[in-house]
């Protein structure tokens, strides 16, 4: 078959790997009161978080299913499994890692931004951590970067978690929610103290290697006032028939004139819902910035949400989706603007191409006391062929009138001039249209760390290959 | 009385934003279900649709309608291969009340529909228009909207000939505690078919007003092109604006665009006013009726523009525009 992309030698199979799991590490399926228990006492929670789990379990069994939004009929609870023990504790000597859990993260090149570009690292390989480590000169700063079940049962941060944790996402928030709050496992704790600017970035991996199993890691990070950080996330599994599950939560507070910009690179395999749920409050003069690539899984229900909440915060959101064969992609960001002169803008681009469905859901709240304030969006949208589907669904509600609001969205194909002046300058019809879609993702990827730009690229000519001309 | 969810959005979304549909009442006189027009094509709702009687057909003119209290009325448009039907309804509502207006455009007609909406206090005005445009047929529909406690309007458009066409100009002001609810649908089906809808409206007091409007381009509609643009000027302070702009798309070659602007008059327009001595409240009120007077002007039916002009004077020296 002729190619028709400009990335011939990368194969999406590079992410399909895996190694057996044990199944005698898993702790069963379905969700009863007493799964509950056991993970709480698996795992030696705390009073509190075990009544907060069972707690959220009675929640999950009273929330209907979302009526809005793509089909998660095919998605079983009763098949999935919550919890899968691990191999060995955590450990934040590289060597002391198990091998096969190894191999996994060193394909996938963490040690090695880790050593190049990172100032610490979590690796979670279903549900826990299995490394973490923030280098010396990082952790004498102040910045506390560990695993949430360390940091709960630390005095020094038990009571930071316990004042924090699921305050932004109540467990009511919706079903996926409270599923997250009864079996939540893994995930990392950040704190940056007052005046503290990290420069470099933290990342956490996120690896699903076990067949028919959910992912419910939850990401808390607190940072002071004054202070800079950048957190990148990342998340892949292998492909299996059967329907896995990632419910994470990520709950993300931001003080004043603290900046955190959050990127993350999602690409789960196709047999993958993905229902995450992550939030940001901002202070005063805060700001969060959203960096997100939608690729893998079979169905996202994905939507970041920044809530301004102090004078003058703001928030940003550059987003894109390709949506892909067999994927109904919903993603989009909601915006809450709660204090005076506060903004927001939100750049999103998406792309569906072999009976893909890709979706645009954003809303923006203007609330009665944000006096002053300003939001544009902007949203695009490239359809490859006609099997495939596009979707824009942006709300807006407006109860101020001293306030401005732009909206704008464009949904087409590849423009008949841009090819024929890039073939024109020589390049064939495919190379011209390859070269078109790259530029339409380009907004998202010059937002992007550069080795998660050329991965984000390297995505995007794995999906594009064969599919245009 | 009976209760009905009507204006649903076709895809929905957040439930908690409370703005996929809305419950309405719906009028008691006797319903008849196939009366006026294809009842699939509305944007109210089947429901609402089996509730209208009353139903004439007409080819042309100036319609005075007056609904009072549990009235309904339903008007047909008929139109020639190839002909022009201009239609004129003024519609002063009172009560709980509802209008349907259909029209089945044939090959290469035309049809120009302008509605202009007066209601009172305590007036709970249902009002749906439904259109099927067949091979190069064009509809133009003018809608004004000038108060009434609660007013649920919408446009229902099925593109399915050949280069068939929509344009779709819609004002309104909406004050003290009116509500105004639109939900308009465009479905592209023919090839090269054409939309274009544009809507400005004013907003004041505790006003609160939701425009959903859904751009639909169906698989086959190569060449087809659907924009909407809201452009929505607060003026009242409790004032709630609710825009959801939709688009859906299962065809690669076509367009779809969408644009809105809410907020509030530009500081230099109202520094330039206040220094000629206007106060701030009467600027405001100034330029929130000049958007309007513009559409009723371009409505093409004096007498209609004329009493649509007095009407928005009253409100604005009601100082509700």
């Amino acid at each position: 078959m002729k190619e028709k992309t400009q990335v011939a030698d990368v194969d999406r199979a590079f992410y399909d790997f895996r190694f057996d799991e044990d199944e005698s590490d898993f702790l069963g399926t379905g969700l009863t009161p007493e799964m509950i228990g056991e993970i709480s006492a698996e795992k030696n929670d705390p009073e509190w978080m075990r009544k907060f789990r069972l707690h959220s379990l009675e929640v999950y069994r009273k929330l209907e299913m979302p009526q809005w939004g793509p089909d998660i009929s095919g998605l079983d609870m009763d098949n999935i499994v919550t919890y899968i023990r691990p191999k060995k504790r955590m450990q934040s000597d590289w060597d002391s890692v198990p091998d096969d859990i190894k191999q996994t993260f060193e394909k996938l090149g963490i040690p090695q931004a880790e050593r190049e570009s990172l100032a610490g690292v979590g690796a979670q390989y279903d549900s826990e951590l299995v490394y973490h480590n923030v280098r010396k000169e990082v952790a004498e700063s102040g910045v506390v970067y560990t695993d949430l079940e360390s940091a709960m049962h630390d005095e020094r941060y038990a009571e930071m978690i316990r004042s924090h944790f699921m305050k932004l996402v109540p467990p009511t928030d919706h079903k996926f929610a409270a599923l997250h709050g009864a079996v939540w496992s893994g995930g990392s704790f950040v704190y940056v103290p007052d005046g503290v600017r990290l420069e470099i970035p933290l990342q956490s991996y996120f690896r699903l290697n076990a067949r028919s199993a959910g992912q419910f890691e939850h990401t808390l990070i607190i940072v002071g006032e004054n202070a800079y950080l950048h957190f990148i996330e990342g998340c892949s599994a292998p492909k299996y028939y059967e329907a896995g599950l990632h419910a994470g939560c990520v709950e993300l507070f931001v003080g004043r004139n603290s900046t955190l910009r959050y990127s993350t690179i999602e690409n789960w395999s196709k047999n993958m819902y993905n229902l995450n749920t992550k939030r940001a409050t901002v202070a005063e003069n805060g700001r969060v910035e959203w960096v997100s690539g939608s690729f893998g899984s079979h169905v996202s229900y994905l939507y970041p949400m920044s809530i301004l909440n102090g004078r003058g915060a703001r928030a940003e959101f550059t987003g894109i989706t390709f949506a892909g064969e067999g994927q109904d992609l919903d993603t989009g960001t909601k915006i809450v603007h709660n204090a005076p002169e506060t903004s927001s803008y939100v750049n999103t681009r998406s792309i569906s191409k072999s009976g893909g469905i890709s979706t645009f859901r954003s809303s923006v709240v203007v609330n009665e006391n944000a006096v002053g304030s300003k939001s544009a969006v902007s949203c695009e949208s490239l359809m490859l062929d006609s099997i495939s589907r596009s979707d824009t669904i942006p709300a807006m509600v407006i109860k101020t009138d001293k306030a401005d609001v732009g909206h704008e969205a464009r949904i087409g194909r590849i423009s008949d001039e841009a090819v024929f002046y890039l073939m024109s300058r020589g390049l064939d019809e495919n190379s011209a249209k390859a070269l078109i879609v790259s530029g339409f993702a380009d907004t998202v990827s010059k937002e992007l760390p550069l080795e998660y730009a050329a991965e984000m690229n390297n995505l995007i000519n794995i999906e594009m290959k064969g599919s245009i001309g | 009385m009976r209760k009905a969810v009507v204006n649903a959005m076709p895809e929905p979304t957040w439930n908690r934003l409370k703005i996929n549909d809305i419950t309405v009442s719906l009028p008691d006189a006797p319903g008849n279900a196939d009366g006026c027009g294809d009842p699939s094509v509305t944007a109210l709702g089947s429901a609402f649709c089996a509730a209208v009687s009353d139903t004439v057909s007409i080819s042309g003119g100036f319609s005075d309608i007056q609904l009072g209290n549990g009235e309904t009325k339903g008007t047909v448009i008929s139109a020639e291969k190839y002909g022009v039907s201009e239609v004129t309804e003024y519609i002063c509502a009172e009560g709980n009340c509802a209008l349907r207006t259909f029209a089945d455009i044939p090959e290469g007609a035309r049809v120009k529909l302008v509605q202009v909406i007066e209601g009172s206090q305590g007036t709970e005005l249902l009002n749906d228009v439904g259109v099927k445009a067949a091979d190069g047929a064009r509809f133009e529909i003018t809608q004004i909207f000038l108060g009434g406690s609660r007013t649920v309007s919408g446009v229902y458009a099925e593109l399915d000939g050949y280069r068939s066409e929509l344009e779709c100009r819609i004002g309104y002001t909406v004050g003290k505690d009116e509500l105004l609810d639109i939900n308009n649908i465009v479905i592209h089906k023919g090839k090269r078919s054409r939309s274009e809808t544009d809507v400005k409206g004013v907003l004041s007091d505790n006003a609160v007003k939701t425009f959903r409007g859904t751009i639909d381009l169906r698989n086959g509609a190569s060449g087809a092109k659907g924009a909407e643009n809201e452009d929505v000027l607060l003026i009242g302070e409790t004032a709630v604006n609710n825009t959801v702009p939709v688009i859906l798309c299962t065809e690669e070659d076509v367009e779809g665009s969408h644009g809105a602007s809410i907020g509030r008059l530009p500081d230099d327009v109202l520094y330039y006013m206040t220094a000629r001595g206007i106060p701030l409240e009467k600027a405001n009120g100034i330029i929130a009726a000049a958007r309007l007077e513009s559409l009723i002007r371009g409505t093409g039916d004096e007498q209609a523009a004329e009493r649509a002009l007095k009407a928005l004077a009253e409100r604005s020296s009601d100082a509700v525009l």
